[in-house]
């Protein structure tokens, strides 16, 4: 099992993946020393790509957001965020949507430290990405963009923060060393919210704005493809790398 | 009664939402307190200090009626007391590029830098602060001197800043960079709204409120506000030693203010010192008609970790002297309050406070309001 198996999934591929994982688990146990191993750079493998076309609508955002700006028992500062303004356009693909691999025997590899940090920025009053894909190891950068306060939070059981309050400019930042979930919010601005998924392992990928994806050098194995947008994940397909051989899966939502 | 505000706000928001493009959201917060108290008769404590359960509900239903214009709405349901509406307001923004706000309707009047923590999940503790709870021995009907110094202490009259200062009226607000401005009209003053009625007197109460934000970490505020304040047509009490005016019913109030915000990090302090002085239509003093008082509060939250955080709070309430028959009196019992706590969010929308309030009342005879209340708010 995953941190993640408590999304929905097809009846059919949960029972096989369970299946695979009752098969695989003595093997698991046997080579659960491998993780302590020195780390190594992921074997040649093949890429996972694909295409992925967004047709369900969605509630618009910036609606959201504007109805915090109301703020109607402050309002000294809800001219300040009046003035404020925020993004009017529709969030690119890249900021809502994620691919990455469960099953197999990714868990059970020992990858590198990452060493770049990527951000959640505070921007117009949302959170950028809305998700947010890291490897565990992974420092991530929280700076505030915006001409007012915001207090990021988790109450996640991978990872509670608190950063407090800091001003445009300044930055926090948060180690995560735990796969899991990682629900963020800003206590001050309700509506702001962002999600971290926090990977044992580096095959995960983030579409562009036309929705293609690719995830390299995945070594043989059946896995499981789970497509992650917005606040939930949306679909799971299965797929098998075999020979080194290129698979190409188009996801909808 | 509830039924009636239900029906009024369900017509209001199904008139709005029948617009295209009027994009609706209602939420709300609801709270549960269990109260233990010294079991005393004060108007702040309710059932007499004994133990017992306390809720509250506040409905939040605002529409977007289009890009400049929204609609804000605030029901409020609290125990033994009728459903209220505490805001209803029509907001029109950015009229000109200087971005001038206009607000009409019941809205809180801009004195003070109470703001979202008169709310249950913003409030930190249980109370608040003693000039916005605290009845003075001063109503809003005219009184002779002897009647005023009979009910020190009692908490019945009017408040320094009435509540949560809810008013019907127009306002006017906007910001320069770091200065923000608003210019409120209402019926009634900061010590006496006239929220479920019309205006009380010929007057009407008038405040003006200036902040200035010179780092973010930082809000300083001031704010004055002006007014008749009695409720006119009421015929004044005679007493053969106070001789009441024949022109009670425009008395004036005058009300100042100055308040500090500062926040970093996981550390919040609020600050707020009030001066307020009201016409009377009796001698006070040798050639004066007027009393006065001074109303004080600092606020300090932490957040230790996350979830755990406390909070602590002083406040109190300082009265001008009255000459009655040769001895000088305050005209009211002078108070401080003490409160200290600590809450923990159970989930992201829900937080437990445990809170002791501790109350110093000159000549009160003991423990006037001392409680320990336990809460659980949850937002929605």
């Amino acid at each position: 099992m995953t941190a993640f198996s408590h999304y929905p999934i097809e009846g059919g591929i949960l029972r096989r993946i369970l299946l695979a994982a009752f098969l695989l688990l003595p093997a698991a146990v046997l080579t659960a020393g491998n993780r302590d191993a020195a780390p190594v750079s992921p074997p040649p493998g093949a890429n996972i790509s694909g295409t992925i076309t967004i047709t369900k609508a969605e509630t618009p955002e910036e609606a959201v957001r504007r109805f915090t700006q109301l703020n109607r028992y402050a309002v000294s500062k809800a001219a300040a965020l009046d003035a404020q303004g925020g993004s009017q356009g529709v969030r690119p693909m890249s900021d809502k949507a994620v691919v990455f691999l469960e099953g197999g025997k990714l868990n059970k590899q020992k990858y590198p430290t990452p060493t770049r940090r990527p951000l959640l920025d505070q921007k117009d009053m949302m959170f950028h990405p809305r998700v947010l894909a890291i490897m565990e190891g992974t420092t991530v950068d929280f700076p505030n963009k915006d001409v007012v306060f915001h207090n990021v939070f988790s109450y996640s059981g991978p990872r509670e923060f608190d950063l407090g309050r800091y001003p445009k400019g300044d930055s926090r930042s948060v180690r995560f060393d735990a796969p899991g979930i990682i629900r963020v919010y800003c206590d001050i601005h309700a509506h702001m919210n962002a999600t971290i998924i926090v990977l044992e392992h580096p095959f995960f990928a983030v579409p562009d704005e036309s929705g293609k994806y690719s995830i390299e050098n995945v070594p043989d194995g059946e896995y499981t493809l789970t497509f992650w947008y917005d606040r939930d994940v949306v679909s799971r397909k299965p797929v098998t790398i075999l020979n080194g051989a290129a698979v190409t899966v188009d996801l909808q939502y | 009664m509830i039924r009636r505000h239900l029906s009024a706000l369900i017509a209001v928001l199904s008139f709005l939402t029948a617009s295209a493009q009027a994009q609706l959201a209602v939420t709300g917060e609801a709270s549960v307190n269990l109260l233990d108290a010294a079991g005393s008769f004060t108007a702040r404590l309710p059932n007499g200090g004994n133990p017992s359960f306390g809720w509250r509900l506040d409905l939040f239903a605002d529409a977007i009626v289009s890009e400049n214009v929204s609609f804000i709405s605030n029901l409020r349901v609290f125990q033994s007391e009728d459903p209220a509406f505490d805001f209803l307001a029509v907001r029109v923004t950015d009229i000109i590029p200087v971005h001038l706000n206009l607000q009409v309707g019941k809205f809180d009047l801009p004195f003070g830098n109470l703001g979202e923590r008169r709310f249950n999940s913003r409030n930190p503790l249980y109370s608040l602060p003693l000039m916005y709870e605290y009845g003075t021995a001063l109503p809003a009907t005219p009184v002779t001197l002897q009647e005023l110094l009979s009910h020190r202490g009692e908490g019945a009259g009017m408040r320094l800043l009435d509540f949560g200062m809810y008013d019907i009226g127009a306002m006017i607000y906007g910001s320069w960079g770091a200065v923000g401005y608003a210019v409120a009209v209402s019926n009634g003053t900061v010590s006496a709204t006239s929220s479920r009625l019309q205006n009380t007197n010929a007057d009407f109460g008038k405040v003006v409120r200036l902040t200035y934000t010179p780092m973010q970490e930082v809000v300083l505020g001031a704010s004055y506000a002006w007014g008749a304040y009695p409720t006119a047509g009421t015929t004044p009490s005679t007493y053969p030693d106070d001789p009441v005016v024949s022109t009670a019913g425009n008395e004036q109030q005058r009300t100042a203010e100055a308040d500090i915000e500062f926040n970093t990090g996981h550390l919040s302090v609020f600050a707020q010192g009030v001066v307020g002085s009201w016409d009377v239509p009796f001698e006070t003093r040798a050639g004066e008609r007027e009393l006065s008082m001074i109303g004080w509060y600092g606020e300090v939250k932490y957040t230790f970790m996350p979830r755990l955080f406390g909070a602590v709070r002083g406040s109190g309430l300082l009265f001008s002297d009255v000459d009655y028959k040769g001895v000088a009196y305050r005209w009211d019992r002078e108070i401080q309050e003490y409160e200290a706590g600590i809450g923990y969010a159970i989930a992201r929308n829900v937080n437990a406070k445990l809170v002791y309030r501790h109350t110093i009342q000159n000549g009160g005879g003991g423990p006037q309001a001392n409680l320990v209340v336990t809460q659980v708010v949850v937002r929605f």
